[in-house]
């Protein structure tokens, strides 16, 4: 397990590495530092920009309350849920619009800062591969050797985020427990109920746990709503 | 988690009677897994083909609950049984599932200000559940048991059935076959006598004998 982690950890590094050097070879025009700074400046202003109109749009749904104050007074729990239904139509599907649109322009931008930062963050670790192998020449050919032969991986940035995540758990975890013996494998070893034993059983296979965890929740949850349901009927 | 649910289908002093309905079927009324498994774990754990120990089993099982589920057979010699036969990994999920509430059960406490120690409650559901898992405990529970009541008043009334033990694994426990009706379930003129006896044996074993276990009456 914790070769396999390990050698998973130096794949994932090659996925960093890999599209680091593919996107330096594309990347003709090293934008100046200053220039990035210009870049973080416009785009924090659109950021700010967008959450504030988002906030302004936000604040007309507050007149929610009023079908609801009526239901105190009248108790017309339908007729203030037309109310609502009415307000949906009308105002607040024109106001959900806009604010989607905002959100549309949020990850626009940050889209573009994410590229301008990963081509700063590309020339930097170049400058450094430079300065690293200038200091000592003869890794050169063995560098180039493990590049080429470790495989790269090439995802769409989300399952990069999970799988990385997910690889570098694994990593610490092993490091973590180098010096401990195996977990068990079963986590009822003894055959007898043992909540130490399946805990370390469990933490070594994070994926099941929180799937299960996950389809327990839904579950859980849909006959929360149902207990709800039957509670206003 | 239907093993929780099955806990509860009991509690009509926290349940109201809807959800007792509703919660009951997890007695003996949860889908049951593939009787191909089932027979595939009776010739692992008997060591031979089913059809060289049975002349006939039921295609389909009588009854399922969370832990296993029960088949009808008859054996060469003529013995009706009852075959049950333990859900597959089934101690595997009852541990992920005890690991998951173990952990959300301090979060449970301080969310709800609840009064109890939440963790030693999963605890002891946890080895009660597990403590199941074992037939050939559940049958050594079930010969205790009736060579105890068998020095008690309820001897002529009370009976728990006999065990083949050369058939009884840790996952496959067989028993004679009765017949016989759930109380709650049955429209018998002596429901009521019935359900005194059983009162009556509830307290014999829990003040007398030290052991809880089901039974027939």
């Amino acid at each position: 397990m914790r070769l396999s982690s390990l050698l998973l950890g130096a794949t994932s590094a090659s996925a960093f590495v890999a599209p680091r050097q593919s996107h330096l070879e594309a990347s003709k025009n090293v934008p100046p530092t200053h220039s990035l700074r210009i870049s973080l400046d416009d785009g924090i202003s659109a950021v700010s920009g967008a959450t504030a109109k988002i906030s302004e749009q936000l604040s007309t749904l507050s007149t929610f309350a009023k079908p609801l104050d009526a239901v105190a007074t009248t108790f017309d729990v339908i007729g203030a849920l037309d109310s609502i239904n009415e307000l949906i139509d009308t105002t607040y599907q024109k106001d959900l619009n806009a604010i989607l649109s905002e959100f549309k322009a949020l990850f626009t931008e940050t889209n573009m800062l994410e590229s301008e930062l990963g081509t700063y963050l590309s020339n930097v670790s170049k400058e450094i591969d430079q300065w690293l192998l200038n200091q000592n020449p003869s890794v050169e050919s063995l560098y180039n050797q493990i590049l080429s032969q470790i495989t790269t991986i090439k995802l769409d940035s989300p399952e990069v985020l999970a799988v990385s995540a997910f690889i570098t758990y694994t990593i610490v975890t092993s490091i973590l427990t180098w010096d401990q013996p195996p977990p068990p494998s079963k986590p009822y070893p003894l055959e007898r109920y043992d909540p130490i034993a399946a805990q370390v059983y469990f933490n070594d296979k994070p994926l099941q746990a929180i799937s299960r965890g996950l389809e327990i929740s839904l579950k859980s949850l849909k006959f929360a709503l149902s207990l709800l349901k039957d509670t206003i009927e | 988690m239907p093993l929780v649910g099955q806990s509860l289908s009991i509690r009509t002093d926290i349940l109201s009677p809807g959800y007792i309905r509703g919660l009951a079927s997890l007695q003996d009324k949860v889908p049951a897994f593939d009787s191909k498994v089932a027979k595939q774990i009776l010739e692992e754990e008997w060591g031979r083909p089913v059809d060289s120990v049975l002349s006939k089993i039921s295609d389909e099982p009588v009854a399922a609950a969370s832990l296993g589920q029960v088949y009808k057979a008859t054996m060469k010699d003529g013995t009706e049984v009852a075959i049950k036969v333990q859900r597959p990994n089934i101690s595997d999920q009852i541990a992920l599932d005890m690991h998951l509430l173990r952990e959300f059960a301090p979060v449970a406490k301080r969310t709800f200000n609840l009064n109890t120690d939440t963790v030693g409650t999963v605890d002891a559901w946890g080895a009660g559940f597990v403590d199941e898992l074992d037939y050939i405990q559940e049958a050594e529970n079930g010969k205790y048991f009736m060579k105890k009541i068998q020095e008690t008043p309820l001897k002529d009334v009370v009976i728990a059935p006999t065990v083949v033990d050369d058939l009884s694994t840790s996952s496959v426990l067989v028993t004679e076959w009765i017949d016989g009706q759930r109380l709650d379930q049955s429209s018998s003129e002596d429901i009521t006598v019935l359900c005194s006896i059983c009162m009556n044996t509830y307290l014999t074993m829990l003040l007398e004998l030290g052991l809880l276990r089901t039974w027939k009456t």
